[in-house]
């Protein structure tokens, strides 16, 4: 894995899985969820989050997402990177090449 | 082979059907998560790191070529081109969507094919010795036996919600090659003083976060009794197994609470109702198994092959082969093919579309059309031709199949890890990738000899790290990927678990460790002693020594 850029701040975003795919998705910030980790609305607050999880429960009421929580990033000046091991495995794809393109990944 | 009957097919489609309409209801919306959860798990679909993963069954490990042709045409349609087979003798695609698995199903079901079973508390895909029926010390086919347990504990209504998992093994072989003693039932087949041949019976083994050797319930069970046996552990378990801890649910805990003289007595006294009645396997019945089974129409062979024989004389890297991969078959003339899919630098287990398909062309044109999934992640071969295998070989070859490393210190077992599991620590399979690289030379792995080196990305222990000669645990540290050695264990007639043998090792770390292990072996080791000996023989002292420094002892 790629040498982190220095940290600017931690903060925390939302995933969740795509429920027809199981793709690993992101809440952004025009309230989409998308398979890019950079594109990620950052909690901001309290209210914010209350406000981004009543969303993500709207979204498993229709049936887009499974499974969404709340998860730690550190911003770099590349953009947003997961802080566990597990969450950038997550983010950028298995690290063994499977020979298929990759989906959309952070910069890590 | 076993060829579904009407009752088979009848099953298997039914629960197709079954599951398109519970999809379909959970895509609506009509299910919740949760309601749905435990409906895909009945039918091995799991929502890994980055999509879901289906775990279909191979029953003990034994497939025909239209069945891995197909298994190589849903990793076309329905995944990324790849399949990964397991420890279990499964296999696992990593990246089917949800809507598609309902068709991918029933593609499945046209060659005999589910994942029933291949998840969720319920007696699991039965295994067994993947050499069974052409290894020339076995007492019986244990793939007979393996099959009629499958029948009877197929959607059995009693054990579809059993406490936890349930893992049985079968070896019809004196020399176990199915770790019957790490399984919550083991069968050995034996031979009693009168010359009968039934089943030394052990219970409560097993690996994961508790690891323990399994105990002889019964010394020899008659095979008329094996079913009404195995119900009355299963009735036992069931009844008294823990559901309030998962941790100390499975089959090993409730022995190690009750005692083995408590649990015999308990389950003596079960069998006592119920033996002798429907369970009854009578002879006739299991002889309309042993049919299924029957060996192929084998040609007598009456003079060595000259060409055969010539071919390993004049080609070098065929006769490593040769050596390393291919077994003696119980009939002349014949060998027992390994094909290794541990080559260097790949994930061990993983098949490509296009490598299953030639598999399965070998297999019709050079096995009798049979193939098996070992436990040890390879592909076997059993009934080739002598003569065969040199042209064998050579397609093999061209596919990238024919790494010359079966047994050897590449030929490693790893678990999916962290690059794709949802429960682990750590990354396995770039550890294996990394450790087969090291050990690329092939006149280095000839001079290291036969050992097991099996990795685990977490302690539920997939990659059977606690009975590898060299077990590797990964693990996780303050958010860092570490990996925990233990050394000396064994999976089969002296069945150990492997000792810790120190601090873990950073993932940059690790395959220094396991060079540092296996340099020190080779100056340790006696004319002709293998690693357990040598580890028996001088226990972690010399290990520690050289990995830690003197003063660690």
């Amino acid at each position: 894995m790629n040498k982190k850029s220095a940290i600017q701040f931690e903060a925390r975003i939302i995933t969740a899985n795509m429920l027809v795919s199981g793709n690993v998705l992101y809440l952004d910030e025009k309230r989409c969820w998308d398979e890019n980790i950079a594109n990620a609305q950052i909690i901001k607050n309290d209210e914010d989050l209350a406000r981004l999880n009543n969303m993500s429960q709207d979204a498993v009421m229709n049936s887009i997402i499974v499974g969404p929580y709340v998860m730690p990033v550190e911003c770099h000046s590349a953009g947003l990177q997961p802080v566990s091991k597990r969450e950038l495995i997550r983010a950028s794809g298995p690290t063994i090449p499977t020979g298929f393109p990759e989906k959309g990944k952070p910069n890590v | 082979m076993y060829r579904y009957d009407q009752f088979d097919h009848t099953i298997v489609r039914e629960r197709v059907n079954q599951f398109r309409d519970q999809v379909a209801r959970r895509l609506s919306g009509a299910l919740t998560e949760d309601e749905f959860r435990p409906l895909r798990l009945m039918n091995g679909l799991y929502l890994q790191l980055h999509a879901y993963m289906l775990r279909v069954a191979i029953p003990y490990g034994t497939l025909w070529s239209k069945q891995m042709r197909m298994l190589a045409h849903i990793a076309r349609r329905y995944d990324r081109g790849y399949g990964h087979f397991t420890t279990r003798q499964n296999i696992q695609f990593n990246w089917p969507k949800l809507e598609d698995v309902p068709d991918l199903l029933a593609d499945l079901a046209s060659v005999e094919m589910h994942a029933i079973q291949t998840s969720g508390n319920s007696i699991r895909n039965v295994t067994a010795d993947h050499f069974a029926g052409v290894a020339d010390d076995e007492l019986e086919d244990s793939r007979i036996y393996a099959e009629i347990i499958r029948q009877w504990s197929t959607l059995h209504p009693e054990f579809s919600f059993l406490p936890r998992k349930f893992k049985i093994a079968v070896s019809g072989a004196p020399t176990d090659r199915a770790a019957v003693r790490f399984h919550d039932i083991g069968l050995q087949m034996r031979q009693n003083i009168r010359g009968e041949v039934g089943f030394e019976v052990l219970v409560g083994g097993g690996q994961g976060r508790t690891p323990v050797i399994a105990e002889t319930i019964r010394d020899f069970l008659p095979k008329r009794d094996l079913l009404s046996y195995l119900e009355a552990i299963l009735r036992v378990y069931n009844m008294l197994g823990r559901r309030d801890n998962i941790y100390k649910a499975r089959i090993k805990i409730l022995l190690k609470e009750t005692g083995l003289d408590r649990f015999a007595a308990l389950v003596e006294e079960e069998w006592e109702r119920i033996r002798g009645g429907a369970l009854d396997l009578p002879l006739d019945e299991i002889n309309r198994i042993r049919a299924y089974f029957a060996p192929p129409r084998y040609e007598l062979v009456v003079d060595p092959d000259a060409a055969y024989q010539a071919a390993r004389r004049s080609d070098r890297e065929f006769d490593r082969w040769c050596v390393n991969n291919v077994l003696p078959n119980k009939q002349p003339g014949y060998g027992i093919v390994n094909i290794s899919l541990k080559p260097v630098g790949k994930a061990p287990g993983d098949a490509t579309a296009d490598q299953m398909d030639i598999i399965a062309d070998l297999a019709e044109a050079f096995s009798f059309d049979e193939l098996r999934v070992t436990h040890k992640q390879n592909i076997v071969l059993g009934h080739v031709r002598l003569a065969d295998l040199h042209t064998v070989w050579q397609q093999l070859d061209a596919a990238g199949l024919a790494t010359a490393n079966f047994g050897l210190a590449s030929d490693i077992i790893a678990c999916p890890g962290l690059d794709y599991c949802n429960l682990a620590n750590a990354r396995s399979i770039p550890v294996a990738q990394r450790i087969s690289e090291r050990f690329a030379d092939p006149e280095r792995l000839a001079r290291i000899g036969a050992i097991r080196i099996n990795i685990s990305g977490c302690i539920n222990a997939c990659g059977h790290h606690h009975v590898g000669d060299i077990g590797i645990l990964g693990v996780d540290r303050r958010g860092e990927e570490y990996y925990q050695i233990t050394l000396g264990g064994d999976p089969a007639d002296n069945a150990t678990i492997g000792e810790i043998i120190g601090p873990s090792f950073s993932y940059d770390e690790i395959v220094d460790a396991i060079e540092t292990i296996i340099s020190t072996y080779e100056t340790i080791r006696k004319p002709e002693e293998t690693f357990s000996d040598t580890w028996r023989r001088t226990g972690a002292t010399p290990f520690k020594e050289t990995l830690y420094g003197p003063a660690h002892n």
